[in-house]
C-alpha cells in the first residue's frame, strides 16, 4: 500500500508542476485597458474597423489596421507579418501581443471564420438551384 | 426518404447485433464452449455486427458514388466535380462518417481478432467487450447519422420536401489532396487496433488469468504502435508538404491528442516485455492498456465535442447536446467500468517477491516507461487547458507550444540516455564495471559532439545536452545493431525503432532549433532576398483550366545562390467553396541533403502607389499620376446581379474610360460584392500602358446612384510569403519511418510467440 501512496504523491507534486508551469507559457485574454497595464504579452479579442484605415506596408512587411475590443475601446494595431487569411471575413479576431505606447504590436493574428465550412442551410439554398 | 430509411434501419440492426453479441457472450465465457448456446448465438451476433457495419458502409459509399445530394452528409462533403479518390475520401469527410469508419476498422480488427483467438483456442471474453466498444459507437451514428437526409437536418430553412440539390457543397478544397485518402483510414486502423490489447487484458482481469492475455497482447500492441505511428506520421508530412503550416508538428490539441494514446501504447508494449521476462507489472500493463484506450476515447470527447472549436485547426463543431451527452457517456463507462474490474480483480494477482536489478534492462525499461507516462500526462494536462479553466471557472489563457517545448526537452534526454542505455543491460542483472569499460568510447564521443554543438552553432547548455544524449543514443544503436547482425541475429525491430527515435530527436532538434524564416514580399519582375538567396517573381501560370469551381494559379518564382539555380512552385487558388472569397494556398519546398527551403505562401496584397480617388458616376478627374492623364467613371454595370437576381454575390462594375497620352482606353473595374458576408473585395486590373493596377474598393451608397460614390485605388499586386531554412529535417523522416519500421520488424518476431499450451499458463 506504501508504493501506492508513494506513486499517487509524486502524480500530485508532478501535476502541480505542470500547473505552475503554465505561467510562463500562458497568456491571457484581456483587453486594451488592461493590456496597456499589463505591459506584457497578452491575447485581446476583438473585431477590425471597416471604416478606418487598413494597409500593408511592403517596406517593414507590417499590417497595420484598427481594431475594437470588446468593450468598445479602439487601439491602433500594427503586426509583423502578412494580413491573415479570412481576416476581411472574419466577424472576430484575436490579436497576440502587447502594447507599446499607443500601439499593439501583434505578433500572431488568429481569425475566426464565420462557419468553418460547415454545411449550413445558406449555402443550400443557393448551392442548389430547386428542381421541381 | 428511402435512403434514409435503408439506412436507419441498418444502423439500427447493427447496435441490437453489438448489444447481443456484448451480453452473450459476456454471460457465455463463463462456460468458454463454442457448443454452448449462449457463444453460438453470440457469435452469431458478433457476426451479423460485422456485417451490418460493412453493408451500412458500403451503402453510403455507393450514395456518395451516386451523388445522393437528398442525404445531408453526402450533400455536405462531396459534388460532382471530385475526382474519383477524393470521392471515396469524402465517406469520412465529416463527424458521421469518421464514426462509421472508425466502426468499420473495428469490425474488421474484430473479425480478425476472432479469427486470432480461434486459432489459439482462446476465450471470446475479448470479444464481448469488443461488441460493447462497437455498439457505443453504433449508437451516436443512430443520433448522428450519415444518412438522415436536408429536410431532417435543416428543419427551419423551408427547404421544400421534394427538394433534390443539384450539386453537393462539396470537400473543403484544402483537403483536396491525395493525403485525405492515405493519413485518416490509418489513424482509424491505429485507433481500432489499439481497442485490442485493452480488450485482452480486461478480460484477463475479468478471468483471473493474468498470463495467458497478457502474451496474445504483445502482437496486437505492437501492430496498433506501428500503425497508429504511422499515422500520425503521415498527417505531419501532409501539414508540412501541402498544408503550408510551417512544420509538421504543432501541439494543436488534436495532434497531441493521437499522440497521447501512442506515448500509452508505446509503454505497454515495454511492460508487456517486462512481464515475459520478470513475471510481474500484470496491474501496469493492465492499467496502460486501459489508458491508451480512454485516451482514444478522450481525444474522440476533445475534437468532436466542439470544446476547442476556438483552439484547434481540425476541431469539428459542435455535434449537439445529445451526442455530447453519448460521448460523455461513453468516456465515463470505459474509465469507470474497468476501475471496477480493477479492484475486484488485484487481489487475486499472484504475489511473488521478484527481485529487480539496479542494473539491469529491467530497472531501465521501468525508468523509461515512467518517463513516458510523464509526457503523456504533460500532454494531457496542457491539451485540457480550456476544459479545466472551464470546469473550474478561471479566466481563459492561451497556451503557447514553447509549454510542450520546455516540457519535452528534458523529456527527451532522459529518453534517449535510457533508450541507449537499456539496450546495454541485461535482463535480470549485470555488472556496472563491465558496462563502463563498454561504453566509454561512446560517451566521449558524444561529449566531443556536444561541445562541438555548443561552441560552433547554439550557445545553450539544454541544447548541448540533449545532443550528448541524442549521440549517445545513435551510436549505441548502431553499434548494438551492428553486433547484432554479424552474430546473424536479424531481430532487430528494437534496435530500429530506438535509432529511430533519436533521429528524430536530432532531426526535430536540427529543423526546429535551428530554423530561421523570414517574410519576403515579390513584385512582378523585382528582386527580394532571404538567407543568401534572390528571389524574383517571372511568372503566374493559370492552372486547372478545365475546372470551373476554381481559379488556380502556379507562381514562378527564381531562386538563385551561389551554387543554387531553382525555381519554387508555390500555389494560391481560389474556390468556389467559399464563393471565391480568400484565396487559398500550398507551399513548395525544395528538398537538399542538409536542409530544406520552405517557401510558404501567405496573403496577396496591394501596395496603394497613389492616394485613392472618390467619384460620381459621370465625373471626369485628372489621373494621380499624371495631370496630362485622365480618369473618366462612365456607368456602373450589374449585369451579373441581373443575371443571378437569387444569389447573394455578384460581381459589381465600373466602366472606366481612360485617357493617357492623348489615347482613350475603356475598361470595367469589378468588384466582388457578397451580401451574405458584406465583404467587398476588389478584382484588380491592369491600368492599360502601365505596370500598376487599379482597384475598385468601396461603394458608398445614397438613395440614388447618381448621387452614389465610388472608391478606387492604384497599386502594385504583392505576394508575400516565408521563406525558412529547416536544416537536416530530412532525418525527422528518416527516424519516424526507423520507428515505425522497427514496430513492424517486431510484430512479425510476436506473430507466432503463443501458442495452445501458452494459454493455460
Amino acid at each position: 500500500m506504501k508504493k501506492y501512496i508513494l506513486i499517487a504523491f509524486a502524480t500530485i507534486i508532478f501535476l502541480i508542476l505542470i500547473l505552475v508551469s503554465f505561467n510562463k507559457s500562458a497568456i491571457v485574454y484581456t483587453d486594451f485597458q488592461n493590456a496597456k497595464k499589463l505591459g506584457k504579452r497578452v491575447q485581446v479579442v476583438g473585431s477590425w474597423i471597416k471604416e478606418m484605415p487598413i494597409r500593408y506596408d511592403i517596406n517593414s512587411s507590417k499590417f497595420e489596421f484598427y481594431m475594437k475590443d470588446k468593450k468598445g475601446e479602439v487601439m491602433f494595431v500594427s503586426h509583423n507579418g502578412a494580413q491573415p487569411n479570412n481576416f476581411t471575413i472574419a466577424p472576430e479576431i484575436v490579436v497576440q501581443g502587447f502594447v507599446k505606447d499607443t500601439t499593439f504590436v501583434a505578433s500572431q493574428i488568429i481569425t475566426k471564420c464565420p462557419s468553418k465550412y460547415e454545411g449550413e442551410v445558406e449555402h443550400l439554398k443557393y448551392g442548389g438551384e430547386i428542381v421541381r | 426518404m428511402e435512403a434514409k430509411l435503408l439506412g436507419k434501419i441498418i444502423l439500427y440492426l447493427s447496435a441490437l447485433s453489438w448489444l447481443q453479441s456484448f451480453l452473450l457472450l459476456l454471460f457465455g465465457s463463463k462456460k468458454n464452449e463454442i457448443s454452448d448456446n449462449l457463444n453460438k448465438y453470440g457469435l452469431w451476433a458478433f457476426y451479423s455486427g460485422i456485417l451490418t457495419i460493412v453493408l451500412a458502409s458500403i451503402y453510403l459509399l455507393f450514395n456518395i458514388l451516386s451523388y445522393n445530394f437528398t442525404l445531408s452528409y453526402v450533400w455536405s462533403y462531396s459534388s460532382r466535380k471530385l475526382p474519383f479518390l477524393l470521392l471515396i475520401s469524402s465517406f469520412y469527410a465529416g463527424q458521421e462518417g469518421s464514426f462509421l469508419l472508425w466502426a468499420l476498422f473495428l469490425s474488421l480488427v474484430g473479425f480478425f481478432l476472432y479469427l486470432y483467438l480461434k486459432k489459439y483456442s482462446f476465450e471470446f471474453l475479448p470479444l464481448s467487450f469488443l461488441s460493447l466498444v462497437v455498439f457505443f459507437i453504433t449508437i451516436i451514428l443512430i443520433f448522428k447519422s450519415p444518412f438522415a437526409d436536408i429536410w431532417e437536418t435543416f428543419p427551419d430553412g423551408n427547404i421544400p420536401k421534394d427538394f433534390v440539390p443539384q450539386d453537393g457543397r462539396g470537400l473543403n478544397p484544402v483537403l483536396e489532396n491525395y493525403w485525405i485518402a492515405i493519413h485518416p483510414p490509418i489513424l482509424f486502423l491505429g485507433y481500432s487496433l489499439l481497442t485490442v490489447p485493452f480488450v485482452l487484458l480486461l478480460s484477463s482481469f475479468v478471468k483471473k488469468d493474468f498470463y495467458g492475455f497478457q502474451k496474445a497482447s504483445s502482437f496486437w500492441a505492437l501492430l496498433a504502435a506501428g500503425v497508429l505511428g504511422l499515422g500520425i506520421m503521415l498527417g505531419g508530412f501532409w501539414a508540412y508538404e501541402t498544408l503550408g503550416w510551417g512544420g509538421y508538428w504543432g501541439w494543436d490539441p488534436v495532434e497531441n491528442s493521437s499522440l497521447v494514446p501512442w506515448i500509452f501504447v508505446t509503454a505497454l508494449v515495454h511492460t508487456l516485455i517486462l512481464q515475459r521476462v520478470n513475471g510481474g507489472f500484470i496491474r501496469t500493463n493492465y492499467i496502460l492498456s486501459w489508458l491508451s484506450f480512454v485516451g482514444v476515447l478522450y481525444a474522440t470527447y476533445l475534437t468532436r465535442s466542439g470544446v476547442l472549436s476556438d483552439t484547434s485547426v481540425h476541431s469539428f463543431v459542435d455535434p449537439g447536446k445529445v451526442v455530447n451527452a453519448l460521448l460523455l457517456t461513453g468516456l465515463g463507462i470505459f474509465i469507470l467500468f474497468p476501475i471496477v474490474i480493477f479492484f475486484f480483480a488485484t487481489k487475486s494477482i499472484p504475489k511473488e517477491n521478484r527481485r529487480i536489478g539496479s542494473f539491469s534492462r529491467e530497472s531501465f525499461t521501468i525508468f523509461g516507461t515512467i518517463v513516458l507516462i510523464l509526457a503523456a500526462l504533460v500532454i494531457i494536462v496542457g491539451t485540457s487547458l480550456p476544459i479545466i479553466q472551464d470546469v473550474i471557472g478561471a479566466p481563459k489563457v492561451a497556451l503557447e507550444p514553447s509549454f510542450y517545448n520546455q516540457w519535452m526537452l528534458p523529456i527527451a534526454i532522459l529518453i534517449l540516455i535510457l533508450n541507449a542505455l537499456s539496450l546495454y543491460f541485461k535482463w535480470k542483472d549485470a555488472q556496472l564495471n563491465f558496462i563502463t569499460k563498454q561504453i566509454i568510447l561512446n560517451f566521449s564521443l558524444s561529449l566531443a559532439f556536444a561541445i562541438i554543438f555548443f561552441l560552433f552553432i547554439n550557445k545553450s547548455i539544454p541544447f548541448a545536452i540533449l545532443v550528448f544524449s541524442i549521440v549517445f543514443a545513435i551510436t549505441i544503436n548502431l553499434k548494438k545493431s551492428v553486433e547484432k547482425i554479424l552474430s546473424g541475429n536479424l531481430k532487430l525491430g528494437a534496435f530500429l525503432s530506438h535509432l529511430g527515435i533519436a533521429l528524430l530527436f536530432l532531426g526535430s532538434l536540427l529543423s526546429g532549433g535551428l530554423e530561421e524564416t523570414k517574410t519576403i514580399n515579390l513584385i512582378e519582375g523585382k528582386q527580394a532576398s532571404a538567407f543568401g538567396y534572390d528571389f524574383i517573381l517571372f511568372k503566374k501560370e493559370q492552372i486547372e483550366l478545365d475546372k470551373p469551381d476554381r481559379e488556380k494559379y502556379k507562381f514562378h518564382i527564381k531562386v538563385n545562390s551561389s551554387g543554387v539555380s531553382t525555381v519554387v512552385k508555390p500555389i494560391v487558388y481560389w474556390s468556389e467553396f467559399n464563393n471565391f472569397e480568400q484565396p487559398f494556398f500550398e507551399p513548395d519546398i525544395k528538398t537538399f541533403v542538409t536542409k530544406d527551403l520552405y517557401f510558404s505562401p501567405k496573403s496577396l496584397a496591394f501596395t496603394d502607389l497613389f492616394s485613392p480617388i472618390t467619384l460620381k458616376k459621370g465625373q471626369k478627374v485628372p489621373a494621380p499620376w499624371s495631370s496630362n492623364d485622365s480618369i473618366h467613371f462612365v456607368s456602373y454595370d450589374m449585369s451579373s446581379m441581373h443575371r443571378n437576381p437569387n444569389q447573394n454575390f455578384f460581381n459589381f462594375g465600373l466602366v472606366i474610360n481612360y485617357f493617357i497620352d492623348g489615347k482613350e482606353f475603356v475598361d470595367t473595374v469589378y468588384s466582388l460584392l457578397n451580401l451574405n458576408m458584406n465583404s467587398f473585395n476588389p478584382v484588380w486590373s491592369i491600368v492599360p500602358t502601365k505596370d500598376f493596377s487599379i482597384g475598385f474598393i468601396k461603394f458608398s451608397p445614397e438613395e440614388n446612384l447618381e448621387n452614389s460614390t465610388v472608391e478606387l485605388a492604384f497599386g502594385q499586386e504583392v505576394f508575400i510569403a516565408d521563406v525558412s531554412i529547416k536544416p537536416f529535417i530530412l532525418l525527422v523522416w528518416i527516424g519516424v519511418i526507423f520507428t515505425v519500421a522497427g514496430f513492424i520488424i517486431a510484430v512479425f518476431k510476436y506473430r507466432h510467440q503463443i501458442n495452445n499450451t501458452n494459454f493455460t499458463t
